[in-house]
C-alpha cells in the first residue's frame, strides 16, 4: 500500500497582507512507502500538519490529488473516502485526542464499529494496548491518563484496524524522553511490520528511526 | 457502537444533558397539560350543557342566583315555590314538558360536616336526571333510597342521615365532572319525608308550609318550532314570583371563561415552547462548540459527515424522548391525582377526556418535545458535518 | 465506582423530607370545623406526618450509612412503612365525603403519589447497592 501527493498545494485567503493568499503548502510531489518511516521535520506553521490532513483526505488541496493505491481519494464521496480512511489509514493527531465518554478500551475499538458490528475485536485490541504498555489501564478514561498514556492510546487506536498506512502528527509533542522512546520504537516496530509510516514533527529525535527525511519550511518540501 | 457513544456521551455528562431534559420535559408538559386542562373543561361543559337537559328552569324571584349558585357553583342551598306555579306553567303555548324538583341542603351528613345538596326528582315527568340515572343504575329508586353524585365519598349500601332521617346509598352516579356530582339524588317522596324531617329540625322556610304543596324549581322543555327566549319572556310576564332562567345563559358564562383560561393556555404554551427551544438551540450551538475537538476526531477516525451530523441529531432526540417522556409522566402525577384542586381553582366543570384520547396527547406530547429536540439541534448538525477537521485539531492544543 | 453516596440516596432523603414537610404545611388535610373540632382527615393527617418523620430520620440514617449492606437493610425497612402510609388515606383512616374536599382532592394524592415514588426509588436502591455490593467483593478477592 502506498500513498501519493502528486503535486499538491493548500492556498489560503487573507485580507490584510499585500497578496491576497497564501500558500501553506507550495507544490509539492510525496511518497509515502510501505516498510518504510518516512519523517517530515520543521517548525510549526511550515505547513507539514497541513500536508498530512491532505495526505489523510481530511482536507482537500487547492490543486494537484491524492493517490491511494492509485485511486485519486478527493473523487470519492465523502461516505466512501470516510470508509477507506476507516479501514486504511491509521492518523495518530495532535494533542489529546480521546473521547472522553469512553473508557480506553472502548476508544480503542471505536474505529472498527464505526462500520462493522459482532466480532470480537476486543481481544485485539487487549493485544494491542498490551503493545503499548497500556493493558491495566484499559478501563480508565482519558482524563484519568497522562498525556503520554493518552498518545500511546491513539496508537493503539490507530493501528486496530490493521491498516496499511500511519500518519502521525506530532505523536511525541510534550511527552518526556522515556515516553518519546517508546512511542518512537512502537511506531518503528509498525513500520518493520510492513506498514507505510508517516511522521511529521519538530523534534530531531525522530530522525533516529527514520528510513527517509524530510524537510518543510515556509510550505516548501525539502529532502 | 456509535449508539452506545450517544449513551454514553448523555450519561456522562449527565448534568447538561439534565438541563436539557427539563427544557424538554416542560415542552411536552406543556402540550399534555395544556391539551388535557382544556379539553377537560371543554368536557366539562358539554357534560353540564347535557345534564341540565332542559331549555328554561323556573325558580321562585329572588332564587334565580341560588339556582346557578346550586347548579354552577355547587354551594349547597334550598327555596320553594308554590306547586300550583307548575300547572300555570304548563299551560302557556309551546312548552311540551314540566317537571318539578326540590332542592334540600343538609346540615351535616354522617362523619364529616359539609352540606350535601339533595335534589329530589318526579319519576313518571323528570326528562333531565333519569337518564343520567340509567347509564349506571337500571332500577327505580324506592322510598328513602338515594344515588350519590361521583364525588361523594360513600359506598352503595351505606346509610346517610340526613335531619335525623336515613336513607340508604343503592347507585353512584357516572361522573359529569360539574357540580352535579356533589348531589346526592332522591325521588319525590322521599325528599319531602326529607324536607318534613328537616322541618321538625326548625328549617325556617318549612316551617310555615306544607312540603307536600312545595317545589323549589320547574325544568321545562320547549316544543320544537317556538322560540326558547319568548317563553322564558311570557312565563316572566304572566306568572308572579316566578322566574325563568334560559339554561343556555347559565352555561354562556362558563363558556366565556373557557374561552379565556384557553386563550390564556396558548399564551402560556407559546411562551414556554419560544424560550425553551431558544435556550435549547443556544445550548446545543455551545455544545457542539465545545465539543469541535471530539467531532474532529471522529472524523480523523472515519466518521464521515452524515454520521457527524446524525451522532447530533440523535444525542439531541434521545434527550428530547427523555425529557418528553418525563413530562408527560409529572403531567400524569399532576393533573389526575390533582383534578380536585384544578376544577377547584378554575371555577369550571372539569371532566377528563376518555383514554384514547389522553394516550394520543401524551403520544403527540411526547413526539413534539423530540422534534423540538432535533430541530434545534439540526443547526448545529448542519454545522458540525461541514468542520474543518485539521483546523480543529490543531487550535485545540 | 464506589461513592458512598448514591442519587437513590438524595432521592429518598428529598422525597421523605417533601413529605414529612409538605404534609403540615403544603398537602395538610381539611381544616377545623366551625364548632372547632376536627373530623377525621385531620387524624390522618397526623399520622401520616408522624409516618414521614420516621421515614425521613430513617432516610438519613441511609444516607449516612456506609456499606451496601447496611443501605440494603435500611432500604428494606423503608419498603413497608412506604406502602402503609400511602395506604392511610381512605384505607385505613376513612376520610371526608366529598372529592373536593382538601383531604380528598390534595392530602391523599399527594401522599400517595410521593409513597409511590419512594417505593420506587427504595426498589432502585436495593438493586443498585447489590450490584455495588457485588463490585466491592471482588474488589476485595483481588
Amino acid at each position: 500500500m502506498k500513498l501519493i501527493g502528486d503535486g499538491i498545494s493548500k492556498r489560503y485567503f487573507r485580507k490584510t497582507k499585500k497578496a491576497n493568499y497564501f500558500y501553506a503548502v507550495q507544490k509539492t510531489d510525496i511518497e509515502i512507502k510501505e516498510g518504510n518511516i518516512t519523517v517530515i521535520t520543521g517548525r510549526s506553521g511550515s505547513g507539514k500538519s497541513t500536508l498530512l490532513n491532505m495526505l489523510a483526505g481530511l482536507l482537500e488541496p487547492t490543486e494537484g490529488k491524492v493517490y491511494f493505491d492509485d485511486r485519486d481519494i478527493y473523487s470519492m464521496s465523502d461516505k466512501e473516502l470516510s470508509i477507506l480512511r476507516n479501514e486504511n489509514v491509521g492518523v495518530i493527531p495532535q494533542g489529546q485526542t480521546g473521547l472522553s465518554s469512553l473508557t480506553v478500551m472502548e476508544n480503542v475499538v471505536l474505529p472498527y464499529y464505526m462500520y462493522k458490528k459482532g466480532e470480537n475485536i476486543e481481544k485485539r485490541a487487549e493485544e494491542l494496548l498490551e503493545t503499548v504498555g497500556m493493558a491495566e489501564l484499559s478501563n480508565a478514561y482519558p482524563t484519568e491518563l497522562s498525556g503520554g498514556e493518552n498518545r500511546r492510546a491513539a496508537i493503539a487506536r490507530a493501528l486496530i484496524q490493521d491498516p496499511g498506512i500511519i500518519l502521525a502528527d506530532e505523536p511525541t509533542g510534550d511527552l518526556d524522553d522515556e515516553n518519546t522512546r517508546i512511542v518512537l520504537e512502537l511506531l518503528r516496530k509498525t513500520a518493520d511490520s510492513g506498514k507505510a509510516v508517516l511522521l511529521v514533527t519538530h523534534e530531531n529525535e525522530a530522525v533516529n528511526y527514520a528510513d527517509i527525511v524530510y524537510k518543510m519550511d515556509g510550505g516548501v518540501l525539502t529532502v | 457502537m456509535t449508539k452506545r457513544l450517544m449513551f454514553k456521551n448523555i450519561v456522562k455528562r449527565s448534568g447538561r444533558s439534565l438541563a436539557l431534559m427539563i427544557l424538554s420535559a416542560f415542552l411536552s408538559f406543556s402540550v399534555f397539560g395544556g391539551y388535557i386542562a382544556i379539553t377537560s373543561m371543554q368536557n366539562g361543559l358539554n357534560s353540564l350543557e347535557s345534564r341540565l337537559g332542559a331549555d328554561i328552569i323556573a325558580v321562585p324571584d329572588k332564587a334565580a342566583h341560588d339556582i346557578e349558585a346550586i347548579l354552577i357553583q355547587g354551594t349547597p342551598g334550598y327555596f320553594y315555590m308554590d306547586k300550583s306555579n307548575m300547572e300555570k306553567i304548563k299551560q302557556i303555548e309551546g312548552v311540551e314538558a314540566v317537571s318539578p324538583q326540590y332542592f334540600l341542603a343538609s346540615l351535616s351528613a354522617g362523619c364529616c360536616s359539609v352540606p350535601v345538596q339533595v335534589i329530589g326528582f318526579e319519576p313518571e315527568t323528570d326528562f333531565s336526571i333519569q337518564p343520567w340515572i340509567k347509564e349506571s343504575y337500571g332500577a327505580n329508586l324506592g322510598t328513602d333510597e338515594l344515588l350519590a353524585g361521583a364525588n361523594i365519598n360513600t359506598d352503595v349500601g351505606e346509610n346517610l342521615k340526613f335531619y335525623n332521617h336515613i336513607c340508604k346509598v343503592v347507585g353512584k352516579l357516572e361522573k359529569t365532572g360539574t357540580e352535579l356530582d356533589n348531589a346526592v339524588y332522591t325521588n319525590g317522596s322521599t325528599v319531602k319525608a326529607l324536607m318534613s324531617a328537616a322541618k321538625e329540625t326548625g328549617v325556617g322556610v318549612l316551617e310555615k308550609n306544607d312540603p307536600e304543596k312545595l317545589i323549589s324549581s320547574v325544568l321545562i322543555k320547549v316544543k320544537d318550532g317556538y322560540d326558547i327566549d319568548s317563553i322564558s319572556d311570557n312565563i316572566n310576564i304572566h306568572i308572579r314570583h316566578v322566574t325563568a332562567v334560559r339554561t343556555q345563559n347559565m352555561i354562556e358564562g362558563l363558556s366565556q371563561s373557557l374561552m379565556g383560561i384557553s386563550g390564556m393556555t396558548k399564551v402560556l404554551m407559546a411562551a414556554v415552547w419560544i424560550l425553551s427551544l431558544v435556550i435549547m438551540a443556544i445550548a446545543f450551538s455551545m455544545i457542539i462548540n465545545e465539543r469541535k475537538r471530539e467531532f474532529a476526531v471522529l472524523r480523523v477516525i472515519g466518521a464521515s459527515r452524515r454520521t457527524l451530523a446524525v451522532t447530533v441529531l440523535s444525542e439531541a432526540a434521545v434527550i428530547g424522548l427523555a425529557g418528553g417522556l418525563t413530562g408527560v409522566i409529572a403531567g400524569f402525577l399532576i393533573l389526575f391525582p390533582f383534578e380536585g384542586v384544578l376544577t377547584d381553582k378554575f371555577g369550571m366543570p372539569y371532566l377528563a377526556p376518555n383514554i384514547s384520547n389522553i394516550i394520543s396527547a401524551a403520544l403527540i406530547a411526547v413526539i413534539s418535545s423530540v422534534i423540538a429536540g432535533s430541530l434545534t439541534s439540526a443547526f448545529s448538525a448542519a454545522r458540525i458535518s461541514r468542520i474543518d477537521t485539521g483546523l480543529i485539531l490543531r487550535e485545540g492544543n | 465506582m464506589n461513592k458512598k453516596i448514591s442519587v437513590t440516596d438524595i432521592m429518598i432523603v428529598l422525597l421523605s423530607v417533601i413529605l414529612a414537610a409538605g404534609i403540615p404545611f403544603f398537602f395538610h388535610a381539611c381544616g377545623a370545623k366551625e364548632d372547632g373540632t376536627f373530623m377525621n382527615c385531620h387524624s390522618a393527617q397526623q399520622v401520616i406526618f408522624g409516618l414521614a418523620c420516621v421515614m425521613m430520620i430513617i432516610s438519613f440514617a441511609h444516607l449516612g450509612a456506609g456499606s451496601a449492606k447496611m443501605k440494603t437493610g435500611i432500604s428494606i425497612a423503608l419498603i413497608p412503612l412506604e406502602i402503609y402510609t400511602a395506604l392511610i388515606p381512605e384505607t385505613v383512616i376513612k376520610m371526608c365525603m366529598m372529592a373536593d374536599m382538601r383531604c380528598q382532592a390534595v392530602m391523599k394524592p399527594a401522599t400517595i403519589i410521593i409513597c409511590i415514588l419512594m417505593l420506587i426509588v427504595t426498589i432502585s436502591d436495593i438493586v443498585y447497592q447489590k450490584k455495588r455490593g457485588n463490585i466491592n467483593d471482588e474488589k476485595a478477592d483481588v
